[in-house]
């Protein structure tokens, strides 16, 4: 099912909370919604679930307007972040509700919550409660019972951040390889850009209730099209500097206190502003055996496969990425290259990209 | 050593609360005792000349009276009916006040807690006129009006709904949203959602609301408006028929008042042996494992 959101806005007395929303979800399509808390996430998905009613904007699917259709005649599905399942009924119970509002005959119930049960391996649980489930036990009947009435679009609210790290990399494989194999549109909530990054074929990138950028993991990793967009997308963050844009003959340099960096044509700013971040991301600087820059270790960041190393330069902190067994530790004096290639600067004011 | 010290505690812990509770166990088993006497000596049943003695089975010959049983049954239909009447009204109200945004909210919270507070004698007079009112109303009047039964249970179901409504809004503010959202987007209607999804997360609260209001309606507590708004005594409850007994009968026959009164007793100790096990767990936190 497509999924459009046009100017879409919501107040609550008179705060907005989301403002100004467009959006295209594509039939089929995995897309995130990323932000940090606080930021409108769960209100956008509420207001697509049909619990809220945008204050203004319309919301499409497939094409219909569906801002006055109620959540029950909507066919979706949704996970909720508490899972929200009933403690009153049994994991059988929980699963078959949405069937049984329907009034699908018994037998049919029956089979179906059997099939969901092995297929997301709840047979065992079955006559349990789900105060008597583990965390990833939940999870899955919260799964399954979004997933039993085959909806035609699955709504996640951060579905995984109540689970410890390794469940929640099983899981995430798990939801991408079923939302895969069943082809739902689906939207996924989340504040952790590892799980947008690795899961979503899209990311929308929220910020104080407005959208701030949408594509591809690629291209927001690679591109950036805004400073926020920089800040949040990556691991470690990317490094953002304050710096001067001079141009010498044919050459465009970036001045960081003393230093004069050369940029290379490809990562050339269009045009110039008075006040310039250059971003650049740790992976992207790297300890230098000759030429660079002299710098000092501020803090090193043990991470088992790498290490980040945080120093000083020019009154800035510059973090890169070193593998580990470096020898070095705080206070060493350490030279540094930047690799411009990979730069991008952005307006300070407006956090426009200027490439 | 361990063994030890942890029984002595427990035989004092037993010791406090025996202590505690000998006043009222005396005071039960006088009640008792004293139904089956001419009269007492402290707790002794004593004949004329105070000795040992006295035995009569005189105090409970109200039994024979068919208006005790027709009292009886109205007391039951009485106390019902606030039961009913208060739990499912709250349970709406409850609800509405919780979930719900309205013109008016606030104000109805406000008015609700107020009406509350508010003493209900003050209102009798008022109460008086409405019910009057009523009972002009054609077909209506017969069943709702001055001197009915439905009229004086309405009148104390109304007097118990502002605690009820407000019970049941904390009850269900206790209630997780995202819940009733799942119910919703699972192909709930809002009433259903609120039936087969938040009802059930609130069972504790709508059973304690039940049993004390069936109490409020049964015992002596609800005198005043069946006392006030119904003269004809076949149509009165067991409350007015003990009163009666009082202001009446001259001199007074203790011996009977204690009988009917623990006549009336029997059943609300009768459920509370029975439910004893809900009850408990209702004071323990009711729902479990509302993930
Ligand atoms: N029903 C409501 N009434 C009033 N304000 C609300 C309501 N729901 C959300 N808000 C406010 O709207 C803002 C966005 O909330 P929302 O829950 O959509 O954020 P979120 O992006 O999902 O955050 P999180 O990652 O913490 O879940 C918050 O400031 C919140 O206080
Ligand atoms: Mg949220």
């Amino acid at each position: 099912m497509r999924v459009r959101l046009n100017n879409v806005s919501k107040n609550f007395d008179g705060t907005m909370v989301v403002k100004n929303l467009n959006l295209n979800i594509e039939d089929g399509e995995f897309m995130a919604l990323l932000g940090p808390s606080g930021c409108g996430k769960t209100t956008t998905l509420l207001m697509i679930a049909g619990i809220y009613r945008p204050s203004e904007g319309t919301i499409e699917f497939d094409g219909r307007i569906v801002n006055r259709v109620p959540a029950k005649d909507r066919h979706l599905g949704m996970v909720f972040q508490s899972y929200a399942l009933y403690p009153h009924m049994t994991v059988y119970e929980n699963l078959a509700f949405p069937l049984t509002i329907q009034r699908k005959p018994k037998t049919e119930i029956r089979r179906e919550v059997i099939q969901m049960a092995e297929m997301l391996g709840l047979t065992e649980v079955l006559d349990r409660k789900p105060g008597m489930l583990s965390g990833g036990q939940q999870q899955r009947v919260a799964l399954g019972r979004a997933l039993i009435k085959k909806p035609r679009l699955l709504l996640f609210d951060e579905p995984l951040s109540n689970l410890d790290a390794r469940l929640r990399v099983t899981m995430r494989a798990e939801i991408k390889r079923l939302q895969k194999e069943l082809s739902i549109t689906t939207i996924y909530v989340t504040h952790d850009q590892t799980e947008a990054l690795t899961m979503a074929d899209r990311i929308a990138v929220m910020r104080d209730g407005a959208l701030e950028a949408v594509g591809p993991a690629e291209m927001l990793y690679e591109r950036p099209p805004t400073l926020f967009t920089a800040e949040f997308i990556g691991h470690p963050p990317m490094n953002l500097l304050d710096v001067a844009l001079e141009e010498r003959g044919e050459e465009v340099y970036a001045r960081l206190g003393a230093l004069l960096l050369k940029i290379p044509r490809s990562r050339t700013p269009r045009r110039f502003a008075s006040r310039v971040k250059m971003g650049i991301r740790p992976q992207h600087v790297t300890l230098a055996r000759q030429g660079g820059y002299p710098a000092k270790v501020y803090l090193i960041e043990p991470q088992g496969n790498q290490d980040v190393i945080i120093c000083d330069i020019e009154g800035a902190h510059v973090s890169l990425v070193a593998a580990p067994h470096h020898n070095l530790t705080m206070g060493d004096m350490v030279n540094i290259a930047f690799h411009m290639e990979n730069a991008h600067f952005y307006e300070s004011d407006s956090g426009r990209s200027l490439l | 050593m361990e063994k030890l010290s942890e029984w002595t505690t427990r035989i004092a812990l037993v010791l406090i609360l025996v202590v505690v509770t000998l006043p009222i166990l005396l005071g039960y088993a006088w009640l008792l005792i004293s139904t089956f006497s001419l009269r007492t000596f402290g707790l002794m049943p004593v004949n004329a000349r105070g000795e040992l003695g006295g035995f009569t089975l005189r105090n409970w010959s109200f039994l024979k009276d068919p208006l005790i049983w027709q009292v009886t049954i109205n007391t039951l239909v009485f106390a019902l009916g606030i039961t009913v009447g208060v739990v499912f009204l709250s349970a709406l109200a409850g609800y509405a006040l919780s979930r719900m945004s309205f013109p008016g909210r606030r104000f109805t919270l406000t008015l609700t807690l107020l009406l509350h507070a508010f003493p209900s004698i003050t209102l009798l007079l008022a109460i008086y006129f409405v019910l009057r009112w009523i009972s002009a109303v054609p077909i209506i009047g017969g069943l709702l009006g001055y001197n009915t039964l439905g009229g004086v249970t309405l009148v104390s179901t109304a007097m118990q709904l502002p605690l009820g409504i407000w019970l049941m809004k904390g009850f269900f503010d206790n209630v997780p949203w995202d819940m009733e959202r799942a119910a919703l987007i699972d192909g709930c209607s809002r009433l259903r959602a609120w039936w087969a999804i938040i009802l059930p997360q609130i069972r504790p609260g709508i059973f304690a609301l039940a049993i004390f209001s069936f109490i409020q309606g049964w015992g002596y507590y609800s005198f005043l408006i069946p006392y006030s708004f119904m003269i004809d005594q076949t149509r009165s409850t067991i409350s007015t028929y003990l009163n009666n007994m009082i202001s009446t009968t001259s001199p007074v026959n203790y011996g009977q008042v204690a009988a009917v009164g623990l006549f009336q007793l029997i059943p609300v100790l009768l459920f509370f042996l029975l439910a004893q096990k809900s009850l408990l767990r209702i004071f323990s936190g009711g729902t479990k494992g509302a993930a």
